[in-house]
């Protein structure tokens, strides 16, 4: 498989890291672009072939976009080619509403994006199909995401907290971000957060998979500080990767007649997690798994159960809350 | 003078709502804690 990665930060750099050092995904060529051409040659001369320094020009199989969250639904429409699968890792609204706005166009040229490939959205999809398997119905579908990967993952965090929030109620309402604190239990070492509601596009996903549901929501935990700061410019340049990181998803619903409910989660840092579904995603197109045209999310194309099995093989494990 | 004063009044309104405003984003209340149970580790098939 050719690859080739857009962005070499700390999603990029992760997903080189993987796919260098695992057997399971055969590459046979892996090309690293980013903003600032040092990154990539310093990717590039630390593992050798088959990782290269790449153009935008450059024919690949794959392209996976690790860039800041914004650019993204941009780069796919000019990336776009024959055929070619695009993996995007963003978490804006704005991305993944574009992105999906180009399905036509997408399809026509028989590609396929797959739009959040990362912690949330992206694992978080998957963990919700996987949380529903055993539900006759879904009712509600609600998503609480915990950390940062690299600076403009922080910095989109900023962005997403002060922005409007989308949440489907059979319809799409919108709500201010910052607002409907709710305690978040995650899985360890992160355990209780306070999450808010912030523009977060897993809903937009979501709803694709369950469109009879009656609430899907995504929130995301924050500090007082941040949410009281969130509409002035960041105070402080943004840490350069984040370590502690986790997922939750809770889905209710129906089952044999009686309300049923099951709560999912995994935990890590924010970019390994990413990285590590990158790469999960790239193993499941490289077995021929994946198929299809237009404009999809993650959970669309992967089974929940078989994806969960290679992730966990990737190091990120996925555990279920058990109580009340 | 009586503008003046129904500014003033206005503006010390608007000074003591913007103040409730912030305490309650601030500090509001939170939720309650798990009592019970935990997270154990599900394999990928599970």
């Amino acid at each position: 498989m050719d690859i080739l990665i857009v962005g070499a930060g700390v999603v990029g750099a992760g997903v080189v890291n993987h796919l260098v050092g695992s057997p399971s995904t055969p590459v046979s060529r892996l090309a690293v672009i980013d903003r600032n051409p040092d990154r990539a040659w310093h990717l590039a001369e630390k593992h050798g072939p088959p990782v290269t320094v790449g153009s935008l020009d450059d024919a690949a199989d794959v392209v996976v976009l690790a860039t800041a969250s914004g650019t993204q639904a941009r780069l796919a429409r000019r990336l776009l080619n024959q055929g070619r699968v695009v993996l995007a890792t963003s978490d804006s609204v704005s991305d993944v509403r574009r992105m999906l706005g180009m399905n036509g166009a997408v399809r026509q040229q028989g590609s396929l994006v797959v739009a959040g490939v990362g912690m949330a959205p992206g694992l978080s999809d998957v963990l919700a199909v996987r949380a529903a398997a055993e539900l006759e119905r879904v009712t509600e579908v609600h998503v609480a995401k915990f950390g940062t990967g690299g600076p403009d993952c922080a910095r989109q965090h900023h962005r997403a907290l002060s922005s409007l929030a989308l949440e489907w109620r059979g319809g799409w309402k919108q709500r201010p971000g910052g607002s409907g604190r709710e305690l978040c239990w995650f899985p360890s070492p992160v355990d209780a957060a306070d999450c808010y509601r912030a523009a977060l596009p897993d809903p937009m996903l979501l709803v694709r998979k369950f469109s009879r549901a009656d609430r899907i929501t995504a929130r995301m935990a924050a500090t007082r500080r941040d949410r009281f700061s969130s509409w002035l410019p960041m105070l402080r340049p943004p840490h350069p990767e984040g370590k502690l990181g986790a997922v939750r998803v809770e889905v209710r619903g129906q089952r044999d007649g009686a309300w049923a409910g099951r709560i999912l989660g995994a935990s890590g840092a924010p970019g390994f997690v990413a990285s590590s579904v990158v790469v999960s995603a790239l193993e499941s197109i490289g077995s021929g798994k994946v198929d299809g045209t237009g404009v999809v999310g993650l959970s669309e194309i992967v089974d929940a159960a078989e994806f969960l099995g290679v992730l966990e093989g990737q190091g990120v494990v996925c555990e279920e809350f058990a109580g009340a | 003078m009586g503008v003046v004063k129904i500014l003033r009044r206005a503006l010390v309104a608007l000074a003591g709502a913007a103040a409730i405003a912030a305490i309650l984003r601030a500090r509001g209340t939170g939720g309650v804690a798990p009592q019970s149970g935990g997270w154990r580790q599900i394999s990928g098939s599970s």
